[in-house]
């Protein structure tokens, strides 16, 4: 069924299409609120809002404008970006330097542990050097690098042209890459490289 | 294979950072970009993109898509709350009435604004206590605190809501009264149980303003 006629059946009151529709996109959106507040359960609230605005303009959704996916990226975009505008004083009173010493201090634990252990740490570290990235370059590299949208996708969910969304892409990754390899762990790519 | 250099490079930077090279390339264009210092920001880029994907995708919370679920199929009515106060205005044409309905939203609407809930988003099924409880979830869980203050304070208003209530059905109606003694002392003056209840009633209104601040 594509996406047209999944909202279709939404409209017309079939919830099982509306179950659908969630139980497919929750963990993404989930994913995308969580990348881009680094906390929770802002991100679990914020999945919550993303949904309840969707159901309510469910009958706005046009498909020549993108997959259903792609709109609620766009829904949940346009929310974060609100949320991170009301949220702003309350980030401003954290100081660059707690930020900076909260950054490293995980990597100084010994290295030698388990797969899911690291996986999490690097979960963690990573998050925190997102959220140093400025809101537009973070929300483009997140929705290409973690939520894997295609160009023409992320340029119809920010609404802005293909080329923008590459150089904001690559410029994200390179200040990205400019504050992990200050980190412990993460100065000697060796290991990743073929 | 051609050597790589910064042209060739920035030529074919989306994928160069992205791993869309043949491995032979994608050596070449790293050994590059390594070490020339003009190409340096795109190495930096490359190890984060390579970070970045060696992410997983978290598992959404147990029980967020039920909670979804549960705020959104049963849909509300599209009634909006000024309709249906509209409807309880006809059967409330006393001017008592009237005015105590008026408080009562004006209270209501202090207490949402204060809750930051905006009056216009409120729609008829939102006064379900379930549904409240949902939109003022993520506050209170913030604010517990806050939260439990709010309700003893709701009730100290309810508390001195319902004496001035006692204080105005006590002068009212307004029996035409003999002109009082106007003797000094201990003489109880004639508006005495109006300056009671307006007192009652500016500590009221104190009380409303003070409970709206502490709870922004
Ligand atoms: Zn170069």
């Amino acid at each position: 069924m594509d996406d047209a006629e999944l909202v279709r059946r939404c409209v017309a009151g079939d919830s099982a299409a509306w179950e659908s529709i969630v139980r497919t996109h929750t963990r993404r959106i989930y994913n995308l609120c969580y990348r881009f507040t680094g906390q929770r359960q802002e991100a679990e609230d914020l999945t919550q809002e993303v949904f309840l605005r969707m159901f309510r303009t469910l009958k706005s959704y046009d498909p020549a404008q993108g997959a259903l996916g792609v709109w609620l990226h766009r829904v949940s975009r346009n929310l974060l970006i609100d949320h991170y505008r009301a949220t702003r004083r309350d980030r401003m009173t954290s100081s660059l330097d707690d930020e900076l010493t909260h950054l490293g201090e995980k990597e100084a634990a010994p290295a030698q542990q388990d797969r899911q252990v690291a996986l999490r740490e690097l979960s963690a570290t990573l998050q925190r050097a997102l959220a140093r990235l400025s809101p537009e370059l973070r929300e483009a590299v997140v929705l290409r690098d973690l939520q894997e949208l295609e160009y023409r996708e992320i340029s119809q969910t920010l609404n802005i042209p293909e080329g923008t969304v590459k150089s904001r892409i690559n410029r994200g990754r390179a200040e990205l890459g400019r504050i992990l390899k200050r980190l412990p762990g993460f100065d000697s790519p060796e290991g990743m490289l073929q | 294979m051609t050597k790589w250099n910064c042209e060739r490079l920035e030529a074919r930077l989306d994928d160069y950072l992205e791993g869309r090279l043949a491995a032979a390339d994608l050596r070449a264009a790293d050994a590059h970009a390594r070490s020339c210092s003009r190409c340096a920001e795109w190495f930096d880029a490359r190890c984060a993109t390579l970070w970045l994907r060696r992410l997983e995708p978290l598992e959404a919370p147990p029980g967020l898509e039920t909670r979804i679920l549960a705020q959104t199929v049963a849909p509300p009515p599209r009634e909006s709350l000024w309709a249906v106060l509209g409807q309880g205005w006809t059967l409330v044409s006393q001017p008592r009435f009237a005015f105590g309905l008026a408080a009562a939203v004006f209270s209501a609407a202090l207490a949402l604004s204060a809750l930051d809930v905006s009056l216009r988003d409120v729609r008829a099924a939102d006064l379900n206590p379930a549904n409240i409880y949902r939109a003022v979830n993520r506050q209170a869980h913030q604010t517990y605190a806050r939260g439990a203050r709010f309700v003893n304070e709701l009730r100290l208003v309810y508390e001195i809501r319902t004496r001035l209530e006692a204080f105005r059905s006590d002068a009212e109606p307004p029996a035409p009264q003999p002109p009082p003694d106007p003797g000094p002392g201990e003489q109880p003056k004639p508006d005495d149980g109006n300056s009671v209840s307006g007192t009652i009633g500016w500590l009221y209104a104190y009380h409303q303003m003070t409970l709206v601040r502490t709870l922004r």
